[in-house]
């Protein structure tokens, strides 16, 4: 039993491909990573002590991927290296018995029950001994079959191939090739180039060629402060490679960065904070971390907190700190790969780095400040939006048109409506400015500020700070409603205009992120319970694209509403409801996406309950019916046509239903809808029972059709009930089936 | 010329601009770098070169070392910007194939600035490159020494939409970035290009600014505010049709300097802002169209036994009086 190691070597991979490797190659769950899936198909997962199940006998107790992962297997990726240590390997292959068929056994054996020169032609392809044949019926046919056990072959003498299919299992976004192309073979592709391998079981050097490479037993140190080093055994390769600078454990890492932190923020009496999730790069930029403090003149705090975090964070990977009241200090603190003792000289270096940024930043500041939000606006008019759907000032029109619209769903809100209006006007403003045109992952942020210094109120400021929230489909959605108004009006904007202008996101491309915009939309739809409908809110930005004279294709409300449903399907079945649920609910006629969400989610809760089933089998059994209507001009129901008591009954219970049922739908109040809707059940039975809904009279045959799609009009509210399964008939049920 | 009392604190030991690039210069000469010349056409960075471009498109191995002026309209600020230039220098060095130790090449070509690599943290942060007009690309990343960006170290993949085999290390400096952290300077017209000593003994330096301040604030106004716009469009089509003529002439290193003029007749449009968005990416693509088709041709004329080696008589011919008699033949024949 012994320790496997290997070490590839790269120039500095980039850090979101070292999570990417640490990922795959530790892997999750049941099917586990790619080291788990080779050395279990390389047969040297199982524990030598656990290997007692003899020679031909079962498998040796196999750890889980799980297992494997958690106790065995060490994967340690740092910017220059990716090492796999996988412990407790079995000095050979664990035992394996294959089972092979053979010929026909009237091919294999001649009639006198001997073998022919087929029979012993197969055991002899196979190296087994004739004797072990023996006969199997495999589907009614005889064949000869034999076991064979598996070679086991020494550890050492399958690692190479292993190891070159782990190397070339590591997928990555962006292959690279490098240097020339190595005689014989194609171009090594991986994500920097590959420079040396390591490879050792034990004490025992592993050495094989590799694209131009050989794996041997020379690791390298830190790039500046380190030294080649041999490692003699694969145990004490963290060691090894300690000895020259490099913590090779990312774990090591980040708790060596974090502490650092701390005590650098405790240091200068603050606290370091990092809302761009800095250290999950930091950790994979540097292989020998320290910390240290670096500061800035203190003048450049008039700066707003956001400009000062993104230009600390963005780009130079520097961790801001802040007071106990949430003030921000004009300190910085950064992690170094130097050797920490030449800190002096590095920070000094760093300083001047964020000077200059923080100058720059100062600079567009006062410029932005001196040219005020109005101004900025007014440029707006020469900047392209698109080339088909006009300038930024046109899109400012159509976002005051669409959220004065928005509003005027919302309720009747005279105060609400004037800051949407202001919030619309300004929002693209700055756009116009330097600060977002060197930040621009500040833009609305900015624009918030300086609709702030122009004297704005508050609410118009957080509106236009809050236009281009959720950033992600997790992060969060605008807190106010003027902003969630705002936010809406901007992402439908930019679906319809995609759509109109023939950049609809196709397969994996979305350029313009409108998945994301949609989701935006769901979500914020959602959280402020906006029940305007999705196709009139997409009519209702078209409309704002034709005053202006953009021409666009036939039918785009229809096509872009149905992307904005897909999204509300995705949310729905992230939460985990199941999928017919979510397709009854989506199938509804209610036009909102609050009104299809609660659908979902009720269905999900009350399938099985009596109401619900009595619902869908009065939904499926009128529907399957009302069908054969389609196509026929639609009926008013009249009563005067009625001669069965049955067909005046439901004509009853539907009047009677059809209040409470919209009342309760309203209201969102699915349970309560559903038990209004189920009190059908009873009088749609009897008629099924009474009534032969095909008369050959066409009067009477289209007053009851139109009469059962009166009740699927109605159920439609709630759905599309034909996704679902029919619930299991009870034993009423079955009499009135047979009738039908 | 000013004294050494205004301007700048780089002290005496401190090496001036000129002094950098001479270093680099011996530096990578002897790394077996053919240091060639900038080149005669307005380009926006090295990579444009035709000692980069074209040369690095074919198998041959090649190594080349140069200052390149770079010319970018829009990043001019009328030389008031401490950090941004219109017109700049980059000293380009590309080596094909890319050699196994080249990043411990570069680190050294620092120590030779005299950076004490023990003393810094130097670092390679991931940077990929992209180059829409010439259809090119490449993985790598940009050097930063204490967090300060100074070099682009760049693995080509691809030229001209032509994969690269072998593969090239392009090493792009950014002569005034690295000299500003050479000469703890932070504002580049204050960098010291020359020192020297008078008659009288006391120290003389000519600042960057001295050199380039006056031209910085005019190529800025010129570039946006008084260039000809239609007489650039006009250019623009011109050098196309140029470059077309060439490329049927099978003369693809002419034909590339048209291509040139005209990416440089672009940017100038560019820094103008005349260029809508349509527009901007159809010129885009009408560069990259005849950059392939250079690169194209320049791979056929160039290919091993090809026209060009038959031109230089490197090609033995079939009746062993050499491809240059050959050629020279049917120069003549063409004459007559």
């Amino acid at each position: 039993m012994t320790t496997f190691l290997l070490e590839i070597g790269c120039e500095e991979l980039p850090a979101a491909v070292c999570r990417s490797i640490l990922t795959q190659l530790v892997g999750r769950g049941e099917r586990g990573g790619l080291v788990y899936r080779l050395f279990n198909e390389y047969r040297l997962l199982a524990e030598e002590d656990a290997k007692t199940g003899g020679e031909a006998g079962a498998a040796a107790a196999q750890p889980s991927a799980a297992a494997f992962a958690e106790t065995r297997l060490s994967v340690l990726v740092s910017p220059r290296r990716v090492a796999v240590l996988v412990t407790g390997v079995p000095d050979e292959q664990t035992p394996l018995t294959q089972a092979f068929r053979g010929p026909r056994a009237d091919v294999a054996y001649g009639a006198d029950g001997v073998l022919t020169k087929a029979g012993l032609g197969f055991a002899r392809s196979r190296g087994a001994d004739a004797a072990l044949l023996r006969r199997e019926l495999v589907d009614s046919t005889e064949f000869v079959v034999v076991e064979v056990a598996a070679e086991r072959r020494a550890a050492a003498d399958v690692v190479p191939e292993l190891a070159r299919r782990l190397i070339c299992g590591i997928q990555v976004t962006r292959g690279m090739r490098w240097g020339a192309r190595p005689a014989d073979e194609d171009y090594l592709r991986f994500s920097r180039p590959v420079r040396w391998l390591v490879c050792k079981l034990g004490q025992r050097t592993i050495e094989f060629p590799f694209f131009g490479l050989g794996a041997g037993e020379v690791s390298q140190g830190h790039r500046v402060l380190g030294a080649p080093i041999i490692i003699d055994e694969a145990d004490h390769y963290v060691r090894h490679v300690l000895e020259q600078k490099v913590v090779v454990s990312q774990d090591e890492r980040r708790a060596r960065i974090v502490a650092g932190l701390d005590e650098c923020a405790a240091r200068v009496g603050g606290e370091w904070f990092d809302p761009g999730d800095v250290l999950a790069e930091a950790l994979y930029l540097v292989e020998w971390p320290s910390v240290h403090v670096g500061s800035f003149d203190a003048r450049h705090l008039r700066l707003p907190d956001e400009v000062l975090v993104t230009a600390m964070q963005s780009h130079q990977r520097y961790f801001p700190v802040r007071d106990r009241d949430g003030k921000l200090l004009a300190a910085f603190l950064y992690v170094s790969n130097a050797d920490p003792a030449a800190a002096p000289l590095v920070t000094r270096g760093n300083e001047r780095v964020l000077e200059g940024r923080l100058d720059d930043a100062e600079f567009s500041y006062e410029r932005d400040l001196a040219e005020g939000l109005t101004a900025m606006a007014a440029k707006l008019q020469h900047v392209v939006f698109h080339e088909r759907l006009g300038s930024l000032a046109d899109k400012s029109r159509r976002l005051e048109r669409l959220v004065a619209w928005l509003a005027g769903q919302a309720g009747e809100n005279n105060e609400l409506e004037q800051v949407v209006a202001t919030a619309a006007g300004l929002a693209k403003a700055d756009l116009a400015s330097q600060l977002v045109q060197e930040f621009p992952t500040l833009q609305g942020r900015v624009g918030g500020l300086y609709a702030q210094a122009a004297g704005q109120p508050a609410e118009v400021a957080q509106a236009i700070a809050e236009q281009y929230l959720p950033v992600s489909a997790t992060a969060p959605v605008p807190a106010g409603l003027a902003g969630a108004l705002l936010a809406v009006a901007d992402k439908t904007d930019n679906i319809v205009g995609a759509w109109a202008a023939d950049e609809k996101p196709s397969g994996s491309r979305d350029p313009y992120g409108l998945r994301r915009a949609a989701m935006g939309i769901v979500r914020i739809a959602l959280e402020f319970a906006l029940r305007c409908g999705v196709e009139d809110l997409l009519s209702a930005a078209l409309v704002a694209y034709d005053d202006q004279g953009v021409a666009h294709a036939e039918g785009i409300v229809a096509e872009a509403a149905a992307f904005v449903w897909e999204r509300l399907q995705v949310l729905l079945l992230d939460e985990g409801l199941p999928f017919p649920m979510v397709e009854a609910a989506l199938g509804s006629s209610a036009a909102d996406i609050p009104a299809r969400a609660a659908r979902a989610r009720s269905f999900a809760v009350l399938e099985g309950r009596d109401f619900f089933d009595d619902v869908v089998t009065t939904y499926s059994r009128c529907a399957s019916l009302a069908e054969k209507a389609s196509g026929e001009a639609p009926v008013a129901v009249d009563e005067a046509l009625f001669s069965e008591p049955a067909e005046g009954e439901l004509h009853k219970a539907l009047a009677v239903a059809a209040g409470p049922v919209d009342d309760a739908l309203a209201h969102l109040e699915i349970s309560s809808a559903l038990v209004a809707a189920a009190k059908l059940r009873p009088a749609v039975d009897r008629y099924f029972d009474d009534v032969l809904v095909m008369d050959p009279d066409p009067a009477v045959r289209a007053n009851r059709l139109a009469q059962l799609g009166a009740v699927v009009g109605l159920l439609r509210r709630f759905g599309d009930f034909g996704r679902l399964p029919v619930p299991a008939l009870k034993a009423n049920d079955a009499t009135a089936g047979a009738t039908t | 010329m000013t004294t050494g009392a205004r301007g700048s604190d780089a002290g005496p030991s401190l090496p001036t601009y000129q002094t950098i690039i001479d270093r680099l210069q011996a530096y990578w000469e002897s790394q077996g770098c053919v240091v060639v010349q900038p080149y005669h056409t307005e380009v926006g960075a090295g990579t444009f070169n035709p000692a980069t471009f074209l040369r690095c498109l074919d198998s041959r191995p090649w190594r080349a070392a140069y200052v390149e002026p770079c010319l970018r309209p829009a990043d001019g600020r009328y030389g008031e910007n401490p950090y941004r230039l219109g017109h700049y220098y980059q000293y380009q060095v590309v080596i094909k194939p890319s050699p196994a130790d080249i990043q411990d090449v570069y680190l050294q070509s620092l120590v030779a600035l005299g950076v004490d690599l023990r003393e810094h943290d130097v670092r390679f942060v991931e940077d990929n490159w992209e180059g829409p007009t010439l259809g090119a690309w490449g993985l790598g990343w940009e050097v930063w020494i204490d967090g300060m960006e100074i070099t682009q170290f760049t693995y080509f993949q691809q030229l001209g939409g032509f994969d690269l085999d072998p593969i090239t290390i392009e090493i792009t400096y950014g002569l005034e970035r690295l000299a500003m952290y050479l000469q703890g300077v932070d504002d580049i017209f204050d960098l010291v290009w020359a020192r020297w000593a008078d008659e009288s003994g006391e120290q003389r330096t000519v600042t960057y600014g001295d050199v380039y301040k006056e031209n910085e604030y005019e190529f800025s106004r010129y570039g946006f505010e008084v260039a000809d716009t239609a007489m650039l469009y006009r250019h623009f089509g011109e050098h196309e049709a140029e470059a077309e003529r060439c490329l049927a002439a099978r003369l693809p290193v002419p034909a590339y300097d048209y291509v040139l003029k005209c990416s440089h007749a672009f940017n100038l449009l560019d820094a103008r802002g005349v260029i809508s968005v349509t527009d901007r990416t159809a010129h885009i693509g009408r560069v990259r169209n005849l950059a392939r088709k250079v690169a194209e041709l320049y791979l056929d004329v160039n290919a091993p036994g090809g026209e060009a080696e038959q031109r230089r008589g490197l090609v033995a011919g079939a009746d062993g009086a050499g491809a240059a008699a050959a050629a020279a033949a049917g120069g003549d024949e063409a004459k007559s």
